[in-house]
């Protein structure tokens, strides 16, 4: 931990439990061009994912979250840190993949065939094929078998693809941004499928989706991680974070005392009033500051906008939010 | 795995072959035709060759076109070996199911080099036996070389290689279709107009001048004038006995008596396979290059 970010009151929420996913320090630089300077598209990432979680991977455009789940599927290579899925390292063999569901962003099919090739293909590349269920799934949806997948709506195509990594029954689902480009209905049939299949896994299936809509994610996910400048600012339960966020006001005063004990996210102060988005590192001991909760939204905001310290550079993101029984 | 390489590739490699059925049957058909023909005309004292020859002259056009065949390969199956999926990203959906991408890799390099294979070694064989019911035309000459034999076989896996290595780094089709495209006909043009001289160390004959200097069925690499056993250099000057002859064949005779003479550089056609298989292994090892690195490149790389 470095200086600006306070240390977490009591141990982080993962405990003894099975980690779907675990990094530290996780790095992945790029080159573009032979001349052009290397870029960190994602830098000091540490975080932890426990089993069974269903957890929204939230930051803005740019800010690394393709790479992070290109980089638990084995796509791509770290350059620096570490990473576990499942307990093991992502590789080339077919005994990791097998575990591990990933849906692209631009959701790769082959256009010119139909659903029911893409449904072979599963069969035929994964030993754990769910053929019955993958069936069922698409034909509930009311997907023609027979249609070039090409000739699908957005949704459908969506729903073929998810259909296709939920086939090989994987133990950690990987669904990068794949209801951006739905509209309105069928992101909620999208979710709704996802829903159901994490409900069928009974707690066997981790999910990590990411997303610009927090209100999707609020409603079906449990565990957040915020990605903001290529850096982890948040990974924690949802409910921890819902309580440990709070947007404090009182008359202007100075913000030094709380800055000390709490992590400052965003002060707002006008001539009579002083207001700021924090989040409690510990009890709120101060009563003369007004307390309200944050929506989701509002957190999630308050991290893409916040530049921590200058210091900050060397150090990992915020982390592993407390439990914290105390707020009031 | 199979089943994803036959999905992927059934129709370029079911068209390629239908393709070679077709010309297969043209080719049977009109060459014991040709056969036929000139074995009559050789009973004929009035009948020439040539003239029979003339009337195949569209099909042997399409025999000699298929010089452009290894090519066709490089493009049509190379090109979607690898610059294909990885424009359409379908190499993510293939690399995130439960198969590494290290088998996926050698599997569809193995299946398309061998339907390459395959299907040129079809092509190489009818043309071949084609060709060989003429009788009367060089196995060295034109395009003959590079349709017959074991070469065409050789272009056809180099052109294929070629295309996957360029895709591989690339990973667009425009680009690999031209990257493909030009380095064959570089290669080709290269292989033609120097290296295939300097494969073979060629025997070197004195001929006299005239229609009787020319070696059957051999390769003729070069000429040079002598007289009297020297070396030519710069011009030429006509001996002065020889420059009152009217017709070609007395000229021949008088410079033929004045000590006039070729030392002819040719390749026997009892060295004919020996240039095959130099010149096949030549591409042959290019395309071992090749493979290795598009195998190193979509190993190392990034998805």
């Amino acid at each position: 931990m470095t200086a600006w970010a306070k240390p977490a009151a009591t141990e982080p929420a993962a405990g003894n439990q099975h980690l779907a996913v675990a990094t530290s320090g996780l790095g992945k630089q790029y080159t573009r061009g032979l001349r052009a300077r290397s870029k960190w598209a994602l830098r000091d990432c540490t975080l932890e994912v426990p089993e069974g979680r269903i957890c929204g991977l939230v930051g803005a455009n740019g800010a690394g979250k393709t790479t992070l789940l290109r980089l638990l599927v084995g796509l791509a290579r770290p350059s620096a840190g570490d990473v576990q899925v499942l307990g093991q390292r992502p590789s080339d063999s077919g005994q990791f993949l097998r575990e591990v569901g990933y849906l692209a962003q631009d959701i790769p099919t082959f256009r010119r065939w139909s659903v029911t090739d893409h449904l072979r293909m599963g069969a035929a590349l994964n030993p754990s094929w769910d053929a019955v269920a993958t069936r069922e799934r698409i034909q509930s949806l009311d997907i023609p078998l027979d249609q070039r997948v090409g000739t699908l709506s957005g949704g459908q195509r969506a729903q073929v693809a998810l259909a296709l990594a939920l086939g090989k029954r994987p133990r950690l689902l990987l669904l990068d941004e794949p209801v951006a480009a739905l509209d309105p209905l069928a992101r909620r049939d999208f979710l709704s499928t996802l829903g159901a299949a994490v409900a069928e896994a009974e707690g066997h299936l981790t999910v990590i989706l990411s997303s610009h809509l927090v209100a999707d994610l609020e409603r079906i996910c449990d565990h957040l991680i915020v990605l903001a400048n290529s850096r982890t600012m948040l990974a924690a339960d949802l409910d921890d974070v819902i309580a440990s966020h709070r947007v404090l006001t009182s008359t202007r005063r100075d913000v030094g005392p709380i800055d000390r004990q709490h992590t400052v996210l965003r002060v707002e102060q006008t001539q009579r009033q002083t207001r700021m988005w924090v989040r409690l590192e510990g009890p709120l001991t101060d009563p003369t500051w007004d307390s309200d909760e944050l929506s989701l939204e509002e957190i999630v905001l308050s991290y893409l906008e916040y530049h921590p310290p200058a210091d900050a550079d060397r150090g990992p993101g915020i982390t592993n939010v407390a439990h914290l029984g105390g707020v009031s | 795995m199979t089943w994803l390489i036959w999905r992927q590739h059934r129709m370029q490699v079911g068209v390629a072959f239908a393709i070679l059925a077709a010309l297969s049957i043209l080719l049977w058909v009109t060459g014991l035709d040709m056969s036929h023909s000139l074995r009559g005309c050789k009973a004929s004292p009035t009948c020439s060759g040539g003239d029979i020859m003339n009337k195949y002259r569209a099909v042997t056009t399409i025999v000699n076109i298929t010089v452009a065949v290894p090519l066709l390969f490089g493009i049509f199956w190379g090109t979607s070996l690898m610059a294909r999926e990885f424009e359409t990203s379908t190499h993510v959906l293939a690399w995130t199911q439960s198969i590494s991408r290290r088998q996926w890799l050698n599997r569809k390099l193995l299946a398309l080099l061998a339907a390459t294979v395959l299907c040129s070694a079809g092509l190489a064989a009818i043309v071949t036996w084609w060709w060989g019911q003429t009788s009367n035309s060089n196995r060295f000459d034109g395009a003959r070389f590079q349709i017959e034999g074991v070469t065409p076989i050789a272009y056809s896996i180099f052109a294929v290689a070629l295309a996957a290595a360029a895709g591989a780094i690339l990973r667009r089709s425009l680009a690999t279709l031209g990257v493909t495209i030009f380095g064959f006909a570089a290669m080709q043009v290269l292989m033609n107009s120097y290296l295939r001289s300097h494969l073979v160390h060629p025997l070197t004959a004195l001929t006299p001048l005239g229609p009787d200097n020319d070696i059957p069925g051999a390769w003729i690499i070069g000429r040079e004038l002598l007289i009297n056993g020297r070396a030519t250099k710069g011009i030429v000057q006509l001996p002065a006995q020889c420059a009152g002859t009217k017709s070609r064949p007395d000229m021949n005779g008088c410079l033929s008596e004045s000590g006039y003479q070729f030392a002819t550089k040719y390749l026997p056609s009892s060295r004919y396979w020996t240039l095959q298989y130099l010149e096949s292994g030549i591409y042959l090892a290019l395309a071992a290059l090749l493979i290795a690195t598009c195998v190193i490149v979509v190993r190392r790389r990034d998805a």
